[in-house]
């Protein structure tokens, strides 16, 4: 490993750099708690950062420890905050901040992970380090934050290390392919935005990176005992992180059906090969839930978050409890990615147009703090136009290069059919929480950011459908419209919330 | 044997030997780097007239989609002085029955402030006869109403210059003849709270321009954060996000195309 990140050129190692400094721009700019439930993310870092235990219980309303809650009620533009952006409140709040902090007790509330209490640790544990480094400087709890928010980014950056590691595989002759599907990525906002906050989705987006990276790098090498271990620690770093992650699973269960089929000659070694892979993803959790009642009863947020605009929904407490057939399922699936048929029961009244629409493309164009704002629809269609553009390119790309591509089709199919299963994953993890909550969506466009890597892919792909003139043009034209497209994020956030 | 994405089959190179070397194929006739004989990398587009193409090709393009940001900047907006909630659309409302009076403490009143916002939610045929009254930390109370208003849209009622306060009292009273439900500030702990405050919103009245405003954007993203947030430190890493792309392209565009390991 050491000796391949050693190969890799400077201008990787730059893209590294971006996608850091994009997730440290968007942590200071984002107010304090306007991360996507940061206020329970926060409450699960800080009690394992004081405790060095996790939190035991699932609340479903977040009670924060007094210093972040002096922050909270003195905030002007949180959801719940007090009015404006006064110095003098600004002044007051860190004064009771400062005399919040000398008293341990204060910085402790075992109910201020709430909802998240339920999830594996290890973010929080990781992200303890720098908690605790920033208090024998002596920081309060708003630098404490900061400086989990840039460990955050930290954690971002190294994903896009991952994603320009499969991109290489992918395009590895073409390196402006794998540099600018690795911009793409660090520069876009709303994975930037993601990367600047407190949130445990941050590790599992790195997991499925680097699973990406080594399905690609066993489908060019082989499968040995050291990839298959490390398949399987790069799933077991998401599911310890977050419950929901186990799409990495069907992700990783259906490259190995591959892996296994291309080594067909040599199964006996491959077949074990690949229950090491899984065991190694799965038991550490596994183990985990004995200690631990992992993901049990994880109790619906209730966090008065009001959501503007298209996506928002509120569940309706009389209304029945969804089915949970497998047909139901198959319908709810249908309706959220196609327009839904006669014969279907309307499973997304809510949503005042297409649930794909707003859930993943709108919100990739650009939503932000608790989703609650964005970029107007209007703006948000040039999203498709892109989109489409990308996958029309690769598509060309890829029939002009069909021939050549035949003894890569098993990867291909691998990485597609792994974020089809992903989606699905997340999918079904939206439908059980459904009809948990009663009606209440789950689905969001950063639970299938572990897989965007495809997404860089895909941009890489694009850009091979060009003439090779033309190539270097394209990519200052990419990184030119991405570069502007985070600006108008920072835009929207500035008037957001501090105009 | 695997293939690559080049059109051709290629064979893969095992790993090399020695760490942090590329295995360097056979060019017996190749010159050194410093040789004048040594082949240039080709530049692309390769001739003056192409390059002049591109940079016009790159300029229209930068042109075209920066008129949306120049737009944006220049555009006006609220004048929002002060807050307690800016989520625009709610779900839950008090009702205000003729009679009924709504208050909220607390409410920040900077200078040059004016105007009050609610959120009415539904409003009756005929709209009641709101009275709003700001009462300052000083005792000063301003006073004004608002008379005919409509479903959904944002009431704003220009009550005058509002006494500076840090913790003014702002106070909503139906005078009737119909009810009318207003939005409300509802909080992370909803629940918990026996009734949730109206949402109000304290505006200046006039519309600035977005670009107008920056300076007080920034100062105000500084506040409610770690000490070492100023607007400063904010530009200074935007703009390091900035450099940091364009010194990333020279570096892409720098490299050759070819093996990548």
């Amino acid at each position: 490993m050491s000796a391949l990140l050693r190969r890799l050129p400077l201008a990787a190692w730059a893209i590294v750099l971006v996608a850091f400094l994009h997730g440290a721009a968007w942590s200071v700019l984002t107010p304090s708690f306007q991360g996507a439930d940061e206020i329970a993310h926060w409450g699960y870092v800080q009690y394992v950062g004081e405790t060095g235990k996790t939190p035991d219980r699932s609340s479903r309303f977040a009670e924060p420890a007094r210093d972040a809650l002096a922050v909270l009620d003195g905030m002007p533009w949180s959801i719940d905050g007090q009015p404006s952006w006064s110095e003098e409140a600004d002044r007051r709040t860190d004064a009771l901040v400062d005399r919040l902090d000398d008293d341990r007790a204060n910085r402790i509330d075992k109910d201020g992970a709430a909802y998240q209490a339920s999830n594996p640790p290890l973010y929080a544990y990781a992200m303890a380090v720098p908690y605790r480094v920033t208090g024998w400087f002596g920081g309060d709890v708003l630098d404490r934050m900061l400086a989990v928010r840039l460990a955050s980014s930290a954690l971002g950056a190294l994903a896009v290390l991952f994603v320009l590691l499969l991109l290489r595989e992918l395009f590895p002759r073409r390196r402006l392919a794998w540099y600018v599907g690795g911009l793409a990525v660090a520069l876009q906002p709303v994975f930037g935005w993601l990367i600047g906050s407190v949130n445990n989705d941050i590790p599992v987006l790195v997991s499925g990176a680097a699973l990406l990276w080594l399905v690609a790098r066993t489908h060019r090498r082989g499968l040995s005992p050291g990839i298959a271990a490390g398949l399987g620690a790069a799933v077991a770093v998401g599911l310890l992180s977050k419950v929901s992650a186990y799409g990495l699973v069907a992700v990783l269960a259906w490259s190995l059906v591959f892996l296994v089929w291309r080594e067909r000659a040599r199964w006996r070694s491959a077949v074990p090969l690949a229950g090491l892979a899984l065991a190694v993803a799965v038991v550490p959790l596994l183990v985990l839930d004995l200690v631990r009642d992992i993901g049990a009863a994880t109790p619906a947020p209730d966090t008065g978050v009001v959501r503007e605009g298209a996506a928002a929904t509120v569940a309706d407490p009389a209304a029945a409890a969804p089915s949970r057939s497998p047909r139901d399922f198959l319908s709810y699936l249908w309706q959220f990615w196609l327009p839904r048929l006669p014969f279907m029961d309307d499973q997304f009244s809510t949503y005042p147009t297409y649930p794909v629409w707003e859930t993943y493309v709108q919100a990739f164009a650009g939503r932000f703090g608790w989703f609650a704002y964005g970029f107007s629809p209007e703006a948000s269609r040039g999203m498709v136009v892109v989109l489409a553009a990308l996958i029309a390119g690769a598509g060309v790309a890829l029939w002009r290069r069909r021939v050549a591509l035949r003894a890569r089709f098993g990867l291909i199919v691998a990485l597609v059919g792994g974020f089809v299963g992903y989606a699905v994953m997340v999918n079904l993890r939206g439908w059980q929480y459904r009809i948990d909550t009663r009606g209440e969506n789950f689905e969001q466009v950063r639970y299938l950011f572990p897989m965007i890597g495809l997404y860089g892919a895909l941009v890489g792909a694009a850009l091979l459908a060009l003439p090779d003139r033309w190539r270097r043009t394209a990519v200052v034209l990419v990184v030119l419209a991405a570069t502007l497209h985070v600006l108008a994020s920072w835009g929207v956030t500035l008037q957001r919330y501090y105009m | 044997m695997v293939v690559d994405g080049a059109d051709r089959p290629v064979t893969v190179p095992p790993d090399p030997v020695v760490p942090g070397r590329r295995p360097v194929p056979p060019s017996p006739v190749t010159p050194p780097p410093d040789d004048p004989r040594a082949p240039r990398r080709p530049s692309r587009p390769g001739t003056a007239a192409g390059w002049a193409a591109l940079a016009l090709a790159v300029a229209a393009i930068v042109v075209l989609l920066a008129i949306p940001f120049v737009g944006a900047a220049t555009g006006r907006v609220e004048g929002l002085l002060s807050s307690n909630t800016q989520v625009r659309v709610s779900s839950s409302a008090t009702v205000l029955e003729p009679g009924d009076r709504a208050c909220v403490r607390g409410v920040y009143v900077p200078d040059g402030a004016r105007v009050v916002r609610v959120y009415p939610g539904y409003v009756a045929e005929r709209s009641p006869t709101l009275r709003f009254t700001v009462r300052g930390d000083g005792g000063r109370v301003v006073a004004g109403r608002a008379t005919r208003f409509a479903t959904g849209e944002p009431l704003l009622v220009d009550l005058g210059p509002l006494p500076t306060s840090a913790s003014a009292t702002v106070c909503v009273h139906n005078r009737g003849p119909s009810g009318v439900s207003l939005a409300e500030a509802r909080g992370h702990f909803g629940a918990a709270e026996a009734r949730p405050p109206i949402r109000v919103g304290i505006l200046s009245g006039d519309h600035p321009r977005a670009v107008a405003l920056v300076d007080d954007a920034l100062e105000r993203a500084g506040l409610f954060k770690s000490g070492i947030v100023t607007p400063a430190l904010i530009v200074l890493l935007g703009l390091a996000v900035l450099v940091g792309v364009v010194g990333a392209l020279v570096l892409v565009l720098r490299d050759e195309e070819g093996p990548s390991s």
